[in-house]
């Protein structure tokens, strides 16, 4: 009878009614000003309380504490509260707490301390004013306010607190220009200066070719004598029924500002490779328009003072590069035969000797140029290979910036190396000039050229920190010759 | 004749009675929207994959859509701050970056902005180192079934490795979309049974007898460990089965595996995940369990979103598995008979372009 009692006595215990814990359980997460914060109400039944949340202060007696209310709730269980508006780097202390009948209670304290805002990164590096750049970070707050120099920019997003798009203010009088964030209040320096695109193109000739649309030419410089010439005329004038000026090499006349033939003649020589230093050769022959094609294997070298006819190599090469490394002239690929093989001639041994191949097939309508003793060419799917002919290692190392339209203005235009920078644009029907820093890998953007768009570029060279090039047009047929001055504004 | 008549009546009016079933009509509780969300990030660069979707109902008379959550801002953060925003590839997969890797040390919150406005956040999940595995070995082993005549076969895959001492550590080997050698038959080709003239008569091929495929391994287990038993022990550890289907093992098969660190929370969610999956129907189940995740709903704390979201080191495993090292396989082994490249592929398996080109990190030892 005792045991029947106590076993009564036992199972009829009521679990304690009315009461409740409070736990601050965890910070869930923490930036620059916006904290998140869990909370738990843990009882056996349903208690309505009146209000239920948390309190953040910088300090532990909560003496003047931000109060994230969450409103009344009858169910026990977890509940979630955000704070913004937080100061950066800062030390806060953060506790749930309910009002119940009145009474206010609090749970546990819990301690975070706010991230300090930086800034990572902005893109594009160079950018028209006018344009917009994004600056990437982390911690910045919706208060964030840009400026270039001393001039604010205006701020078109903030997104999620690490990246800002901004848009860049008219240049003033200087190309470069520090940018610098405050974000809460304080203020960050971004290391990278920013760089506007500039450029000013100037066209010094309308017709520098005697109405000439040249084409499918080669192009040279020796020391600051520029040259032109063994291409076709667009429209395919003759004279007595033979192609005119395939034989032809202009020079450039600086105390005249024209362009004025040389005595050299070409064997009617077009498409043929080129070093852009003074070795050339190679393309077809072709002296009528309906006539045959015929491989020419003429090559030739301009020592500054005369044209030097060197050794044929053992392949018809057209369309192929031409590239001098060490003093060595090299051709690969082309249109002819295998489009990815090298020969490279050495004038010390007056001969040419067969290298490896390239790790894909290349033409003279991609652009290509040499740096440090290594091949640069951008493929027609924009990336841009580095080649060393001594160890045939190659890699993609980048990708030109601008669109390119498949066969209207994925070929032609021009590279041209000064300094650690090479200056890369003017393809085909395209307008866009870009600047590669060939340290960093940095592409930068120039100016739009500023004349017609459907042209073709001719030549190309650098003089006194200036790019001249020569562009032929289809339309109106000519040749125009364009000064550009990568840093004028 | 009268007691044949009664018990006619009888029999009517107890059809009768019989017929009177009254319906019970009841509503179908149908469950609330709520969110599924299946990934993880780990400490190797590349494109770490979310999926969102919307929960729905799964029995055996029913299987839910599924639908995508599409159009989210699905954000990884770091405790430094760091924020990866990741693309919407295909309808509710979400993509991080191609060189996007978590570091050890660091804690990550995956955040989610549904199109509807909701906000999800998931609870901080810190990367621990993960023990490098020394080496990997592997044998068949054979399972009882309900059928006494047929025992199941399949390949465990051991991993060896020195579990750190004096910390907690928990495991787990996620299964790889794995690479096989399907090894048929075509000398054994038949014509199709429609054959105009010949139906299935013999029609020897001369090609091809030995294809490379990709599949999914099955059984897909939740393979996990933590150390509270062998905590610094030297370990000869199970991390994975495949199930010979008389198939596979015909040649050499690679398989491939995530060697991966969890957090406590994570493991004990995968460990959950991993009963579900294996329950077989008997008495000895464990009971059906609704699995909470780690996401929080910063808009309903009501809201009870599914999935686990948890950042790992991973260590990047594979083995070549050659039949011929195995003690035994399942026969009789599955014919082929006919050109192996007319294999099927699974769902969401790409099929090669030339099966029978060996495949570039094909490296059998």
């Amino acid at each position: 009878m005792l045991v029947l009692s106590s076993l009564l006595s036992i199972s009829c215990e009521i679990e304690e009614v009315g009461t409740l814990n409070l736990l601050t359980e965890e910070i869930v997460n923490v930036s620059g000003e916006r904290a998140i914060v869990m909370g738990r109400i843990v009882a056996f039944e349903n208690i309505p309380v009146e209000d239920h949340g948390f309190y953040f202060a910088e300090e532990e007696s909560f003496l003047e504490p931000m109060v994230v209310s969450l409103g009344a709730t009858e169910r026990p269980g977890r509940f979630v509260g955000e704070v913004s508006g937080l100061q950066l780097g800062r030390n806060y202390f953060v506790k749930a707490f309910v009002v119940r009948n009145g009474e206010l209670i609090f749970g546990n304290v819990l301690s975070f301390e706010t991230l300090n805002p930086s800034i990572l990164r902005f893109e594009p590096l160079v950018q028209f004013g006018g344009g917009e750049i994004t600056i990437t970070g982390v911690n910045l707050a919706d208060d964030t306010r840009v400026f270039f120099g001393d001039r604010e920019a205006v701020v078109r997003e903030v997104i999620f607190g690490f990246q800002v798009r901004v848009t860049v203010p008219p240049i003033a009088t200087s190309i470069s220009e520090q940018i610098r964030v405050v974000t809460s209040g304080v203020e960050l320096l971004v290391e990278t200066p920013f760089r506007y695109a500039v450029g000013k193109y100037t066209l010094l000739e309308e017709d520098a070719l005697e109405g000439f649309s040249i084409i499918e030419n080669i192009y040279f410089q020796r020391e600051d004598r520029f040259f032109v010439g063994m291409g076709r005329d667009r429209s395919n004038r003759t004279t007595n029924g033979i192609l005119g000026y395939e034989n032809l090499v202009w020079e450039y006349d600086f105390g005249k500002g024209k362009w004025l033939e040389t005595g050299f003649e070409a064997r009617m020589q077009r498409r043929a490779s080129d070093s852009h230093t003074g070795f050339v050769g190679g393309g077809i022959y072709q002296n009528t328009v309906s006539g045959p094609q015929i491989p020419n294997d003429n090559y030739w070298y301009f020592d500054g003072d005369d044209f030097q006819e060197i050794p044929s190599p053992p392949i018809n090469m057209a369309d192929g590069f031409g590239f001098e490394i060490q003093g060595q002239f090299y051709i690969a690929g082309g249109t002819l035969g295998v489009g990815s093989q090298v020969y490279r001639f050495d004038p010390a041994t007056d001969s040419w000797e067969i290298r490896p191949n390239l790790p894909s097939n290349v033409d003279k309508g991609m652009v290509h140029f040499v740096y440090n003793d290594d091949l640069y060419w951008i493929d027609r799917d924009k990336n841009l290979f580095q080649y060393n002919p001594f160890t045939a290692q190659s890699s993609a190392i980048s990708i030109y910036p601008s669109p390119m339209v498949e066969a209207v203005s994925d070929s032609g235009g021009f590279a041209l190396v000064m300094g650690h920078k090479v200056f890369i644009g003017l393809y085909n029907n395209a307008r866009e000039m870009w600047e590669l820093d060939l340290e960093t890998l940095d592409w930068g953007r120039k100016q739009n050229f500023a004349g017609d768009v459907r042209g073709v570029v001719a030549g190309a060279y650098a003089k006194d920190g200036l790019i001249y090039f020569l562009r032929s047009f289809a339309i109106n047929p000519r040749t125009e010759f364009w000064e550009f001055d990568p840093e004028a504004f | 004749m009268k007691n044949y008549s009664a018990f006619i009546l009888t029999f009517l009016v107890g059809l009768l009675f019989s017929t009177c079933i009254d319906p019970y009509h009841f509503e179908s509780e149908r469950p609330e929207w709520s969110l599924g969300m299946e990934g993880f990030i780990t400490t190797l660069p590349k494109a770490h994959r979310i999926r969102l979707s919307r929960v729905d109902r799964f029995s055996p008379d029913f299987n839910g859509l599924n639908r995508p959550e599409t159009l989210a801002k699905v954000l990884i953060k770091d405790d430094l701050g760091n924020v990866e925003v990741l693309t919407e590839t295909t309808a509710g997969v979400y993509l991080t970056h191609e060189d996007f890797a978590a570091k050890i040390g660091r804690s990550y919150n995956l955040e989610i902005l549904l199109n509807n406005g909701k906000r999800f956040i998931s609870r901080p999940e810190i990367v621990v180192a993960a023990p490098i595995v020394d080496s990997l070995s592997y044998r068949s082993v054979k399972t009882a079934t309900s059928n006494a005549m047929i025992d199941e076969v399949g390949v465990r895959i051991f991993a060896h490795f020195q579990d750190p001492p004096d910390e907690r550590n928990f495991y787990f080997w996620n299964m790889q979309v794995s690479d096989f050698q399907m090894i048929a038959e075509p000398e054994l080709n038949l014509n199709s049974p429609f054959h105009p003239t010949c139906p299935r008569c013999p029609n020897p091929l001369d090609c091809c007898r030995v294809c490379y495929y990709s599949e999914r391994p099955s059984p897909p287990n939740v393979n996990t460990a933590e150390d509270s038993d062998f905590n610094g022990v030297y370990q000869n550890m199970p991390i994975a089965y495949i199930k010979d289907n008389g198939l596979r093992f015909k040649g050499i098969y690679k398989a491939k595996i995530q060697h991966l660190s969890v957090s406590q929370e994570a493991y004990r969610h995968l460990k959950l995940v991993g009963q579900q999956l294996s329950l077989t129907g008997t008495v000895f189940d464990p009971p059906p369990a609704n699995i909470r995740g780690n996401l929080i709903s910063l808009d309903e704390p009501d809201d009870q979103p599914l999935g686990f979201f948890f950042a790992s080191d991973e260590i990047e495993l594979e083995t070549y598995i050659h039949p011929d090292r195995l003690e035994f396989l399942f026969r009789p082994q599955t014919l082929f008979p006919t050109d192996c490249r007319s294999y099927v592929v699974g769902i969401g398996i790409t099929k090669p372009n030339d099966p029978t080109a060996i495949p570039a990190d094909w490296k059998p030892n």
